[in-house]
């Protein structure tokens, strides 16, 4: 069956949007957030019109239902990312905040002066910073893998780091900036071999294609529902539930405790222990949603519709006279990044915006990576499964408007 | 909104040809600005000899607008004095986030800056060097 490309647009009513020029929106900014199908936004309006109140607290009909609703979203996910219970399934803010859950509830706790933690130059800063707070505060010593000219990290210079006092390796799974994806099995049972534990930040990987984090044998993993057709504001730690027990907790207040004394208290279980207050309700339920819409549409699809545009993105580009596209990794996910001689990246986002085009310009939040490809700025163009080969085009076409702006 | 207001023909040439840049020695006595929202960076240094400022040089990586910005603020303002530059940042800003019109001649490379104002997520550009002006004045306070 051919790919039903017009009906999942329509599936999606901002897609058909005209920006402030009037020109047809062209949204290729997926990996900054992805654009939200109708079943999803309907999601969120149901869920306030009918089963809004707070979850495991009342005992009346709305707050059994939302409990209902919200701890199925739970059983949903673990199922998702095949966890083997829901109790190791933590509900946060997104993946920045199940970095800091990791670094703070479990770094402080187990890491120690002199420990290592292995990073790589690719990360986006929510996989940086957060050690980064560690180190200062506990002496950790941060290493980072270094990256080849393909793109791909190093793996001869990460096992040579593995040699070291090695406590935990934090890594993404796709680079949100160059789109690498990165061998995560490897790295994974690496890391273990060394005795080191190991986070993939999973914020660009899981809205492509599915993870097992029991069959790849993760320790913790964290990613974000926006990036997947769900809400802003909500995410998911899992962390295999013996390292999740001994853990402290992470924030304090309602939700996570057992009881509560004048001079201390005692924690809640899992997974409430690391869900202090009201948490994102209709974003946990409304995320069930969303990945039953990725799954009706099959992520085997999914990830050849994003294969596909961004293979044609790939030649295409570089027939352009004057571009340099970064890296040419193994395995590519659906971002790329690129610099044309003579032209800032915000100077061409600028451009391309008034022909309806919306790409990122900047760092990214990849400060490491820009040093270490030498440019300030990158121009970069993320696609999702409901961007065309005929939008590539477009962006093609809106450089040469560019080069004639600046006279190139 | 028209890009051409964005990009005249001045600030393309300032852009392209930037008056008074050059890479400056970390140990040079500039002063900086960044913008962390994308990465741009533009240092500014001159010489200040009793109230007369001359020399002012930028060393700026950055958009056409920021480096223009750059260029276009060291050939105005050098030779002018410690106040005068100082009224010249304040106008200019003020004039970019609306607060007050300067009556800036329609030729003046800054009546062309001043467009920024119609484009509000590029004004930092435009504003970068001149913060940067500002500290650097500050540190040359002779009081
Ligand atoms: C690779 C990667 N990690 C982490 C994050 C942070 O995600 P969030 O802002 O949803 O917490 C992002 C988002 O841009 C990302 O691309």
């Amino acid at each position: 069956m051919d790919y039903p490309i017009d009906t999942i647009r329509d599936d999606f009513p901002i897609l058909s949007a005209k920006t402030d020029s009037g020109a047809p929106m062209v949204y290729l900014d997926n990996a900054a957030t992805s654009q939200k199908p109708s079943v999803v936004v309907d999601a969120i309006r149901t869920y306030y019109e009918e089963t809004n109140a707070n979850v495991h607290r009342g005992m009346h009909h709305l707050a059994e239902k939302a409990t209902a609703e919200f701890e199925g979203a739970r059983e949903a996910i673990a199922a998702f990312v095949g966890a083997p219970d829901a109790r190791s399934v933590i509900f946060t803010r997104g993946t920045t905040e199940s970095i800091n859950l990791v670094a703070q509830a479990w770094g402080r706790k187990f890491l120690k002066a002199g420990d290592e933690v292995v990073l790589s130059i690719m990360e986006h800063h929510s996989n940086i910073v957060p050690w980064q707070m560690l180190a200062q505060a506990s002496g950790v010593r941060l290493k980072y893998i270094p990256m080849l000219d393909d793109g791909s990290l190093d793996l001869e210079a990460y096992r040579a780091l593995l040699q070291g006092p090695v406590k935990l390796v934090s890594v993404t799974h796709v680079s949100n900036a160059l789109g690498t994806v990165n061998p995560i099995a490897e790295i994974i049972s690496l890391a273990h071999e060394a005795g080191a534990r190991i986070l993939i930040d999973s914020a660009q990987g899981i809205p492509h294609g599915p993870v097992d984090v029991t069959a790849l044998d993760a320790d913790f993993l964290a990613f974000s529902a926006h990036k997947m057709c769900g809400p802003t504001g909500f995410g998911v730690l899992y962390g295999k539930e013996a390292l999740l027990e001994v853990m402290d907790p992470f924030l304090g207040g309602g939700e996570m405790i057992h009881t509560v004394g004048l001079e201390s208290s005692t924690w809640a279980d899992l997974p409430y222990k690391f869900e202090a207050g009201t948490p994102n309700i209709a974003g946990a339920i409304v995320t069930r949603t969303a990945i039953a819409y990725l799954q009706g549409i099959g992520f085997d699809a999914i990830e050849k519709q994003v294969h596909d545009v961004t293979d044609y993105a790939v030649k295409a580009l570089s027939r352009v006279e004057g571009l340099t596209l970064h890296g040419n990794p193994p395995e590519r996910g659906g971002a790329l990044a690129f610099n044309m001689e003579g032209l800032h990246p915000h100077d061409i986002s600028q451009i391309i915006n008034e022909e309806g085009i919306a790409i990122r310009a900047g760092h990214v939040c990849c400060q490491p990576l820009m040093e270490r490809l030498g440019r300030p700025a990158i121009a970069r163009a993320s696609f999702y499964f409901y961007n065309t080969v005929e939008e590539v085009d477009r962006l093609v076409a809106s450089l040469d408007t560019v080069k004639k702006i600046f006279r190139i | 909104m028209n890009l051409d207001e964005l990009y005249q023909e001045i600030i393309l040439a300032h852009f392209k040809r930037p008056h008074h840049a050059r890479n400056f020695a970390e140990d040079e006595a500039f002063e900086e600005a960044f913008n962390p929202t994308c990465g741009d960076k533009t240092r500014v240094l001159g010489q200040v000899a009793g109230d007369r400022v001359s020399g002012l040089e930028h060393d700026t990586q950055g958009c056409a607008i920021s480096i223009a910005s750059a260029s276009i603020l060291c050939e105005r303002l050098s030779g002018t004095s410690v106040e005068e530059c100082r009224a010249q940042v304040r106008t200019l800003v003020d004039g970019l986030h609306g607060r007050r019109v300067p009556g800036y001649p329609e030729q003046d490379p800054l009546a062309a800056l001043l467009t920024v104002k119609r484009f509000p997520m590029r004004i930092r550009c435009a504003t970068l060097s001149w913060e940067a002006l500002e500290k650097w004045l500050d540190r040359q306070d002779p009081a």
